[in-house]
């Protein structure tokens, strides 16, 4: 049976990637990126935003952050000033949006009016939420690669969902073990975040 | 929000189930985001007027990606497939387990008719042991094995400049 104890080592902190970007290196700017990239995806949509709409703001969020690297002295707050940008940028584009909305709609659109009680999409429980999200998203993939593919293949969208024989067959381990192996894998990733 | 130290079981499954469903952003995005990095460039030694020092960035990963989207290239999950560019060159590399370790391939996209890679073990920064190498082909491929599971450094002295590209993680092989 596949060794489940292994998980990578400990990736580089905000800061130590924060520090890294400053001195130039593109691989840490990479390793940013790939760390933020579906949080700031998950804010923008949350906000509301339609995908021209999100492909825009997770732009500028970027752009926005190598111009504001060097004044970052808190690497740590990396992810914080990732958060706030994202919001900010998502909240203005949807208020420019709505200067150009009819107030009360028409042919049967909805108007401004229609949406007020969504005005708050992204109040601060919601970041939160995207926030332990990402949490568990990195954590994820500190897994070993088995944990990693395990909990991705039983965790697919409903409508890919797969049958626990092709999972099994996938894993190349017997269905009897998935069980017990997801609960092993879902234990070692919650030790990650605790 | 409920810190997970005070999630249940099944409420820390529906977390997990909902982390593991988060969508990606395209991969457009991200090479427009990896591009937003100023790219630093320096020259090197006698010929320095000549050839620059290019460092090449990740455009796509495929230990990176979903189950879905390996499947949908049928290759299994042991098999990497990695993308860098620089300005004018694409870099297609591919890991594969080999009988001793891995194989590294690769061809470089660009205006390159001959090249040197090496591959370049390193820890804690520093080299060690000697450089793996291989010259392009005609086509800009090359092939690189015996390579053990560890972090290497690949640079493509081509031409007009030397490109070297983030280091690279060469895992173990599943078993």
């Amino acid at each position: 049976m596949a060794d489940l104890n292994v998980a990578a080592e400990p990736p580089p902190s905000d800061a130590e990637l924060v520090a890294r970007c400053r001195a130039g290196d593109a691989a840490a700017w990479q390793a940013v990126v790939m760390r933020y990239r579906r949080l700031v995806l998950a804010v923008t949509r949350r906000a509301g935003l339609d995908e021209h709409a999100s492909a825009d703001v997770f732009q500028t969020v970027f752009a926005r952050l190598v111009e504001h690297l060097p004044g970052l002295r808190d690497g740590d707050r990396l992810q914080a000033w990732i958060v706030t940008t994202t919001k900010r940028e998502a909240m203005a584009l949807r208020a420019r949006g709505r200067r150009l909305q009819p107030i009360d709609g028409a042919d049967g659109e909805p108007g401004l009016l229609d949406d007020l009680a969504d005005d708050t999409p992204l109040a601060e429980d919601t970041l939160s939420h995207l926030q332990q999200l990402h949490r568990l998203r990195q954590a994820m993939e500190r897994l070993d690669e088995r944990c990693r593919q395990l909990l991705q293949l039983v965790f697919r969208d409903d409508d890919e969902a797969l049958p626990y024989e092709e999972v099994g067959r996938r894993m190349n381990m017997p269905v009897g073990s998935l069980g017990p192996t997801r609960t092993r894998c879902l234990g070692k990733l919650r030790k990650l975040v605790e | 929000m409920k810190p997970f130290d005070r999630c249940s079981d099944a409420e820390f499954e529906a977390l997990a189930r909902e982390a593991a469903r988060w969508p990606d952003a395209p991969p457009a995005w991200i090479r427009q985001a990896l591009a937003a990095f100023p790219v630093r460039t320096e020259a090197t030694g006698l010929a320095g007027a000549l050839r620059r020092v290019v460092q090449a960035v990740l455009a796509f990963d495929s230990f990176a990606q979903p189950p879905l989207a390996m499947g949908v290239r049928g290759l299994p999950s042991e098999f990497r497939h990695l993308l860098f560019n620089t300005p004018g060159r694409d870099i297609d590399l591919r890991l594969a387990p080999a009988a001793e370790g891995f194989q590294l391939s690769g061809q470089i996209l660009g205006p390159d008719e001959s090249g040197l890679v090496s591959a370049q073990a390193v820890a804690d920064g520093q080299p060690t042991g000697a450089a793996h190498q291989a010259q392009l082909d005609a086509m800009g491929e090359f092939r690189i094995g015996g390579l053990r599971a560890g972090v290497y450094r690949l640079t493509l002295d081509l031409a007009d400049e030397q490109v070297v590209l983030p280091d690279l993680h060469i895992g173990e092989r599943q078993p």
